[in-house]
């Protein structure tokens, strides 16, 4: 079962990777040239990526268009980055001081993060717009809302051997596996993870690009309208 | 490409510019296009999405889509009017109307067929060099006719008459349709109000051919060069345009085409600048309540939400409403994209909802400034057994203005003139 879960992280991870490459392959060997050539193309000037960090920070857009949604989409994507910190003292060692210092902060995003995808998933379903969710809405969320349950059920309750789970993973990471951990709710806990990441949006990557290329346009068209 | 790719796949992908390529996988699948994109309530399904059409293409272009995603994808990326909504409300700024362009053009290039009403209407303008398939010579009667039947303060010279460096650009719906020809007269009349010497091209006026970008064609580039090649030779220095379509074509599309010298103004930017400088006075009560629909052309795409609004509320006695959805999250009419041509039915609902609004707004009209949103909005009001009548903004100053040529006044004078004109496409 440890080699099992061992080659399907492996192949998930590397699959993963692929996919990365294999997509900025395709962007960097595309056509830069759009249909028609922008002809007061406007340089990024640094208010345009200071706005542009705004909106990526604060989903700004969102913000102005659904307080509810947006106080969910926010916290999730907060708490998601610090419970994802959180658990690289799990992949470092020794663990960086920065790493330790966000433990407690990464405490109360533990309990957000399952808090924020509930909220998410009753605004989205309580929206009574036919299909606004999508199944692969309902998987997304769904299955992270599990993740996020159990590894909060593991840090409240169940308490498993960190120190053997640590030795696991850095084993896993330094192409030595070992044995699987005692704790079945730690080993589901992972498995749902790894079986998550292939169906992970790449918007993580893609989105900084694209809100940034949209700020850009909008002071370009700023400088060919007219008395503005 | 990656070998396990189809070849439709591949040209599909390289049809895309790198930054749609990031587009496309930039999506976070939130569903808030969904909410507001103007066609779904009407035909409620994902492909209909911007979300469901980006995560079709999404699959098309990595190899992987089956010939149900294929359909999909067209039935999709069809069935909308690229209003651009999609792209106001995106958390992420995807810009979509761009790329449902650029999509329909690799598709079509990759050999998905676009509907059949698109086919012959880019037939049409190729071979006749308007949508309406009338002989060019028929282009400027409009002028002719108004002349004759005296709607003029005097003669509306062509360029070759009188070398001006303000041109106005009718546009062929307004140059074609006798419905719609009062929108050209009266645009003509308000300038010459202003004492603008400005000239038409009248027969020599080419179709602004942005039809052929919003429906993926190929020639697009070849015939927006030749035209700005052609506007750019008579060194005029501003462009005046009626309809929010052709503003759209000659101020975005050729971007780059045309030389940047060549301003290129909607008419009420161009009216809101002459009321403003004092040589266009707004005179008589207009006593009305309306309600402004922006273009989509106009407003989403452009930014120009302001001036329009400026020029009504210029005209004394005419009070604005605004509807639940305005300015950058107005509704779309469902004119514009080609999406009467490949869907009418949902045209008809997407018009008959925007009535329904501008009723629930309290009303008494409704003012568009693009006479291709008035021809939409009109059959909109029919199909909603709707009695609200819908005006182009033009009426609304004329009556302030120079009320003796008002737009009914008008289509009566043109109808019982001699000379041609009459309703056909698009
Ligand atoms: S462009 Fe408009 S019609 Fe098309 S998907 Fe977006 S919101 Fe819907
Ligand atoms: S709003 Fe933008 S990010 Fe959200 S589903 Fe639609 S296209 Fe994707």
């Amino acid at each position: 079962m440890g080699v099992l879960l061992a080659c399907a992280a492996y192949a998930v991870y590397a699959a993963f990777i692929c996919r990365l490459f294999f997509h900025i392959l395709l962007w960097v060997r595309a056509s830069e040239q759009a249909f028609t050539r922008p002809a007061y193309a406007v340089r990024i000037r640094p208010n345009t990526v200071a706005v542009t960090a705004l909106d990526l920070l604060f989903l700004r857009r969102l913000f102005s268009q659904n307080k509810l949604l947006w106080i969910g989409s926010w916290t999730f994507h907060l708490s998601f980055l610090l419970v994802f910190l959180g658990h690289m003292r799990y992949f470092l060692n020794p663990v960086p001081a920065c790493i330790t210092c966000l433990q407690p902060f990464g405490l109360v995003a533990g309990y957000l993060l399952p808090l924020s995808l509930i909220l998410l998933l009753i605004l989205r379903t309580s929206s009574g717009k036919n299909r606004y969710v999508s199944v692969y809405n309902y998987f997304l969320l769904g299955t992270a809302l599990v993740i996020s349950l159990s590894g909060l059920g593991l840090r409240v309750f169940i308490h498993p051997d960190l120190a053997e789970i640590k030795a696991y993973i850095l084993a896993l990471f330094t192409f030595r596996p070992e044995a699987l951990p005692q704790s079945i709710v730690f080993v589901a806990h992972f498995s749902l993870v790894l079986f998550l990441l292939p169906f992970l949006p790449l918007h993580m990557v893609a989105a900084p690009l694209v809100t940034l290329d949209a700020r850009r346009r909008e002071d370009e068209l700023r400088t060919v309208m007219h008395e503005r | 490409m990656a070998g396990d790719k189809g070849p439709q796949a591949d040209k599909i992908a390289a049809g895309l510019t790198r930054r749609q390529l990031i587009e496309i996988e930039a999506c976070s699948r939130c569903g808030e296009c969904l909410l507001w994109c103007p066609v779904f309530p009407h035909d409620p399904r994902e492909e209909i999405s911007s979300r469901g059409k980006l995560g079709r293409i999404r699959k098309l272009a990595g190899g992987i889509a089956s010939p149900s995603d294929e359909a999909a994808l067209l039935d999709g990326l069809y069935a909308c009017s690229a209003c651009g909504q999609c792209h106001v409300v995106c958390p992420i700024r995807i810009n979509t109307p761009e790329l449902w362009e650029q999509a329909r053009l690799a598709l079509a290039n990759s050999g998905l067929l676009q509907p059949e009403a698109q086919i012959q209407q880019l037939k049409t303008i190729r071979e006749y060099d308007n949508s309406y398939g009338k002989p060019r010579a028929q282009r400027g009667l409009w002028a002719e006719r108004a002349s004759r039947a005296g709607f003029f303060l005097g003669p509306v010279p062509t360029w070759s008459e009188q070398q001006s460096e303000v041109l106005y650009f009718a546009g062929c719906t307004a140059s074609f349709d006798e419905t719609m020809q009062p929108v050209a007269v009266q645009s003509a009349r308000l300038l010459q109000e202003a004492g603008v010497r400005f000239s038409i091209l009248g027969a020599d006026e080419p179709c602004c051919a942005s039809k052929l970008r919003r429906m993926g064609d190929n020639e697009f580039r070849t015939e927006a060069s030749r035209r700005a090649e052609m506007l750019a030779g008579k060194k005029v220095r501003t462009i005046v345009v009626s309809c929010a379509g052709c503003f759209k074509g000659l101020h975005s599309d050729y971007r780059g085409i045309l030389p940047p010298s060549v301003e290129v103004l909607h008419l009420t930017e161009f009216l809101w600048r002459l009321i403003r400088e004092g040589s266009l006075k707004p005179r008589h009560e207009v006593p009305l309540t309306v309600t402004y629909h922006d273009p989509c052309h106009l407003g989403r795409h452009n930014g120009i939400y302001e001036e329009p609004r400026k020029v009504l509320g210029s005209i004394p006695g005419l009070h604005v409403v605004e509807m639940k959805r305005s300015g950058p999250f107005s509704a779309c009419c469902g004119m514009g994209g080609g999406l009467k041509l490949a869907r009418p039915d949902l045209q008809k609902k997407m018009s008959a909802a925007r009535i329904r609004e501008a009723e629930a707004a309290g009303a008494e009209a409704v003012v568009t400034p693009c006479q291709t949103c008035l021809m939409g909005l009109s059959a909109g009001a029919a199909a909603a057994a709707s009695s609200l009548p819908v005006f182009h903004l033009n009426e609304m100053l004329v009556r302030s203005v120079c009320p003796e040529i008002t737009f009914d006044t008008i289509a009566a004078g043109l109808k019982s003139s001699d000379g041609q004109g009459g309703r056909s496409a698009p």
